[in-house]
């Protein structure tokens, strides 16, 4: 019953899929595209563009991560920090990452560093402005508490300060990651020799079509297995916060 | 830039309306015909054949839509959103061997085959150690687009003056940045087409490559192109003007310069020193062949193709 | 141990300001258990954080052993009114308990004594590995009172601790203090809104007005040391207490 449950819709999805391609040029057969997905990815494919792409998704999102949550602390515990930067983050997070790539590219160059810079530029917003968030929100008896006890600095990040926030911070990661899995194709579309989402952009300039559809394929494949991780993560982390009922199910 | 993800979308949705595509004119006046065209060097003789009413004589009310490159204006007359459109050799090549419906009714434009005086060249920094095309190996070079014409003309440079193109590391870079990237040292050489090889040598780089004069002889390098859906004498006409716009511009290259700044950014004084193309009203069979297997080998296609299927 | 001198607080707002304290003088000896009872809106939470170092003063100061308390001092304990929120709840309870003696590097070994025991005192032994959260809320403020226990505090705050449990629960955390402090000899101020609760707990009882607050009244409290809930409360001595302090609250509401 349960597979029934999982794999129904997309079942349902392909079947659909397979009525309506027929004709047209730019929508080829299911099985076509799962000839072309075989062919293409499972090949030297896998190592020479698609694992670096994702190391570099993955050297990105850390990044990211490292960033948003090590300025995010300090700025959602200074109340004078937070009316003083606060405009500012907003004005920068509003910049769509594309439009900064040539900036980017000026900076960094074209290779490894300004694809990863790209995703870096996108994904440490929500992580950085939910880190604040989360630390601006925490509890004031446990901040009364941790002062009567003497629980201060590193011990107090530790402790109280970081978990506490975490539900937040999690939140915010969460964010960050589908936007990370975008601006790793978009930071491929510029200068690019390699990778997943250059491949697929060239299939799509050469009109190989099939080829094109499995790389989009594989995208979602890829989104869904990361973010099936992150679940994971989640609850490893969160388990108390989910045990507490404090979250919604 | 490179709505590369979303055209696939776009091209669902528009492929869906596809209909036959000759516009009502039989006995209403003009034909409207709406191009796909690249607002480059290449493409003057359209945009001076239009101002010079060549197209009106045929009937013809031409709107000329600026497109970015040959991708997108293939899939727009596939999409039937053109009647006619411009794209690159390597380009329909390589649409026409993924079974894409198309046909190519003239020369769009071609190379002066003068090496030191053509519209595309392979250029380095003033220091740099590459003194000509065989030193491009193993080196970075920049094209506006991989797999495609560029980096397939620039390998025939190096074999033609004794190099190994294998170990090239070719980048994708669009012409307008490109002459910046040279400068910052994140490529050796850069590949552009007029208005950046002026802009480029002016700012001191060096051509070490006249890719398209090495490739063939009188190489052509783009070409207007139609799906077989357009009625057939739209096409004749169409095409009967196109040759007329092809021959005035080749033979009246003030007035090309002059029309340059009606559709395109470049700068006037700039205008004034770019090398103009040549603009044949025949396509060059024999170079369209070369391209074909030069293809073929470098792997841009994957397989022998006919020509004469493409260019009938 | 803990002198309260004078101590006033006033709340500037722009355009107007408030003193909601203004001037509280009392003091607890070593050992004492002393009560603070007050109308509503008093400030009688307002004078435990003050105590606590938590708030600082407008007017006056509090002393611990003679030294003014600037902010929160190390041999301090509190239990709050939210004992929920007073619990870290990624942490077990154990760890909860824990947590202060480690900041306070005590030795692991002594530090698993305390916590041990102190647990034990609470009667909650069994529960160590459970979170806060799986537990009710009598549980809960249980923790937080064997948490101030093992701390070793030498003087302990308690602000409404039991205003929000249950009557029956109530009655048998009362027991639970009153046997703590007891057995530990630690100074303790207990703040509560629940007359009858601070006769039956105090050793003394201080009486608030309603704002601006002063003192009227420092009560003696002569009931047998040894308090029952049911035989205390039912002496007619408590009866007489327990009116006094009633209508001294009613008088200061004015």
């Amino acid at each position: 019953m349960r597979v029934v449950r999982l794999l129904g819709v997309p079942a349902l999805l392909v079947l659909v899929w397979w009525a309506v391609s027929g004709g047209s040029f730019y929508l080829p057969s299911p099985d076509r595209v799962a000839v072309a997905f075989a062919e293409t990815w499972l090949s030297e494919r896998l190592t020479g563009d698609v694992l670096p792409s994702v190391g570099r998704l993955l050297a990105g999102y850390a990044l990211a991560a490292l960033l948003g949550i090590g300025l995010g602390v300090p700025i959602g515990l200074s109340p004078r920090l937070r009316a003083t930067l606060e405009p500012v983050l907003e004005f920068f997070r509003a910049i769509p990452p594309p439009v900064l790539v040539p900036l980017i590219m000026l900076l960094a160059g074209i290779d490894t560093p300004m694809k990863v810079l790209v995703i870096v530029s996108g994904c440490v917003w929500p992580v950085l402005l939910n880190t604040v968030e989360g630390v601006r929100a925490l509890d004031g008896v446990l901040a009364d508490t941790c002062r009567m006890y003497g629980v201060r600095g590193g011990s107090r990040l530790r402790r109280f300060v970081l978990p506490g926030a975490g539900p937040q911070i999690m939140a915010g990661l969460r964010q960050a990651l589908s936007i990370g899995i975008i601006l790793m194709v978009i930071s491929e579309m510029f200068a690019s020799s390699s990778g997943l989402g250059f491949t697929i952009v060239l299939f799509q300039r050469q009109f190989q079509i099939a080829e094109m559809w499995s790389g989009i394929l594989l995208l979602g494949l890829l989104g869904l297995g990361l973010s099936l991780l992150f679940r994971r993560l989640e609850r490893w982390v969160l388990s108390w916060y989910y045990g507490s009922g404090a979250a919604r199910a | 830039m490179r709505l590369a993800l979303a055209v696939p979308l776009v091209l669902l949705l528009a492929a869906a309306c596809g209909g036959p595509q000759a516009p009502p004119g039989e006995g209403t006046g003009k034909d409207k015909v709406n191009a796909g065209v690249i607002a480059i060097v290449d493409t003057a003789p359209i945009h001076l054949g239009k101002a010079k009413g060549f197209f009106d004589e045929q009937d013809i009310d031409l709107t000329i839509t600026p497109v970015q490159g040959g991708a997108a204006s293939i899939t727009g007359a596939v999409s039937g959103q053109f009647q006619f459109a411009f794209a690159n050799t390597t380009s329909l090549l390589t649409a026409k061997q993924q079974g894409l419906d198309i046909r190519v009714v003239a020369n769009g434009v071609s190379s002066t085959g003068e090496p030191g005086k053509d519209f595309s060249a392979v250029l380095v920094k003033p220091g740099s150690p590459i003194r000509s095309a065989k030193d491009l190996a193993g080196k970075k070079v920049s094209v506006n687009q991989l797999k495609n014409i560029g980096d397939t003309t620039i390998r025939a440079s190096v074999r033609k003056d004794g190099g190994d193109p294998d170990g090239i590391e070719f980048v994708e870079l669009p012409f307008p940045d490109a002459p910046a990237a040279l400068e910052n040292d994140r490529v050796d050489a850069i590949w552009v087409v007029e208005p950046f090889v002026s802009q480029a040598i002016s700012q001191g780089a060096r051509p070490v490559a006249w890719n398209f004069a090495d490739a063939a002889d009188a190489l052509t390098v783009a070409m207007y192109f139609t799906t077989s859906r357009t009625d057939p004498d739209l096409t004749k006409r169409f095409t009967a003007a196109m040759r007329k716009s092809l021959e005035y511009a080749d033979t009246h290259p003030d007035e090309v310069r002059q029309v340059l700044s009606t559709y395109t950014k470049i700068a006037p004084e700039v205008i004034e020193k770019i090398y103009l193309p040549k603009w044949p009203a025949e396509v060059n069979r024999a170079s369209v062949q070369t391209i074909a297997d030069l293809a073929l080998a470098d792997g841009v296609l994957n397989a022998e193709i006919d020509v004469s299927e493409l260019v009938p | 141990m803990l002198e309260i001198d004078r101590l006033g607080k006033t709340y500037e707002n722009p355009g107007r300001s408030v003193e909601a304290i203004r001037s509280l003088t009392f003091e607890v000896a070593a050992g004492e258990l002393v009560c603070v009872v007050g109308p509503s809106g008093c400030g009688k939470t307002t004078l435990l954080r003050m105590v606590a170092g938590l708030l600082p003063a407008s007017t006056g100061e509090v002393r611990l052993d003679g030294v003014p308390v600037t902010g929160p001092p190390p041999r301090m304990a509190v239990v709050f009114q939210e004992y929920g929120r007073s619990l870290f709840p990624w942490m077990t309870v154990w760890q909860n308990v824990e947590l202060p003696l480690k900041e306070k590097k005590v030795p692991a070994p002594r530090r698993r004594e305390l916590v041990t025991q102190s647990l034990e005192s609470v009667g909650l032994a069994d529960a160590a590995q459970a979170h806060p959260w799986q537990l009710s809320g009598g549980m809960q403020q249980r923790v937080a009172i064997a948490r101030a226990v093992a701390y070793e505090p030498q003087v302990m705050l308690m602000d409404e601790p039991f205003a929000a449990v249950d009557a029956q629960t109530r009655a048998d955390l009362e027991d639970l203090i009153l046997r703590l402090w007891r057995d530990l000899e630690v100074t303790t101020l207990f703040v509560t809104h629940d007359i009858d609760e601070a006769v039956y707990l105090g050793q003394r009882v201080i009486v608030l007005s309603s704002s601006p607050t002063v003192v009227t009244e420092d009560l003696k409290i002569d009931l047998p040391p040894d308090r029952d809930q049911l035989k205390t409360r039912s002496l007619p001595r408590f009866g007489e207490l327990r009116g006094h302090v009633y209508a001294r609250i009613q008088a200061a509401r004015g």
